[in-house]
């Protein structure tokens, strides 16, 4: 993983296992509601993932590498979601 | 109305009688689309928020520094604080916009003041709240 970092566009893919992980994690919550327990357990990845990042100086120099894409995949996951 | 896929029996949004707040579908293919924008723009805001701040709050100054050490105290004691102002300030013949303020500061200024006298001067008690003992 850290190597795939070290790519361009690369911090994006842990966008997938996080797709997945919901996907997964709506079986036992199939009408999830805002801050319910399905954002609690998509969130709590967040943390671990934070806690991933920080652990580790290519994921910090990737995130400030790549700050605009990321900025960008914001913006057209939102146009494209809604 | 539910469909049934190899791996998951879900629910699907395909009917009126379905409501799903955000407005997810729960066919397999979809649904991972769906959460695919989703952890896009999740994702994607919060590193780019955290790339904001590794480069803009990168500093410090010495009300950070004062904020750093006495967070864990305050934190402690400002609920306190506040309920007890507040049983006084709620009966006080005055609008809420003022009572509000009043309560405010006024248990900010009590907080910061119980924090800076009765604890982060004494050994002790900084032990107790969480803060690294005075060396000098």
């Amino acid at each position: 993983m850290g190597s795939l970092i070290e790519k361009r566009d690369g911090i994006l893919l842990f966008v997938f296992p996080l797709s997945k992980d919901r996907v997964l994690a709506q079986r036992f919550d199939p009408y999830p509601q805002e801050h319910g327990w399905l954002d609690f357990v998509y969130f709590f990845l967040f943390l671990i993932l934070g806690y991933i990042i920080y652990s580790n100086d290519r994921y910090l120099s990737a995130v400030r590498r790549d700050r605009w894409l990321l900025f960008a995949s914001g913006n057209a996951g939102l146009f494209a979601f809604f | 109305m539910r469909v049934c896929l190899p791996f998951f029996e879900l629910p699907a949004v395909y009917g009126e009688d379905v409501v799903i707040a955000w407005g997810l579908t729960y066919i397999f293919l979809g649904s991972f689309i769906a959460n695919l924008f989703f952890s896009l723009i999740s994702w994607g805001w919060a590193l780019f928020v955290l790339s904001l701040a590794i480069t803009g709050l990168n500093f410090s100054n010495k009300w950070l520094v004062y904020g750093n050490e006495t967070i864990m105290p305050f934190y402690l004691l400002h609920q306190p604080v506040i309920i007890v102002v507040s049983y006084f300030g709620i009966q006080w013949d005055a609008g809420i916009p003022v009572k509000l303020l009043v309560i405010g500061i006024s248990s900010l200024l009590i907080t910061l003041g119980l924090v800076e006298l009765l604890i982060r001067r004494i050994n002790p008690v900084r032990t107790l709240f969480g803060m690294k003992p005075r060396t000098n």
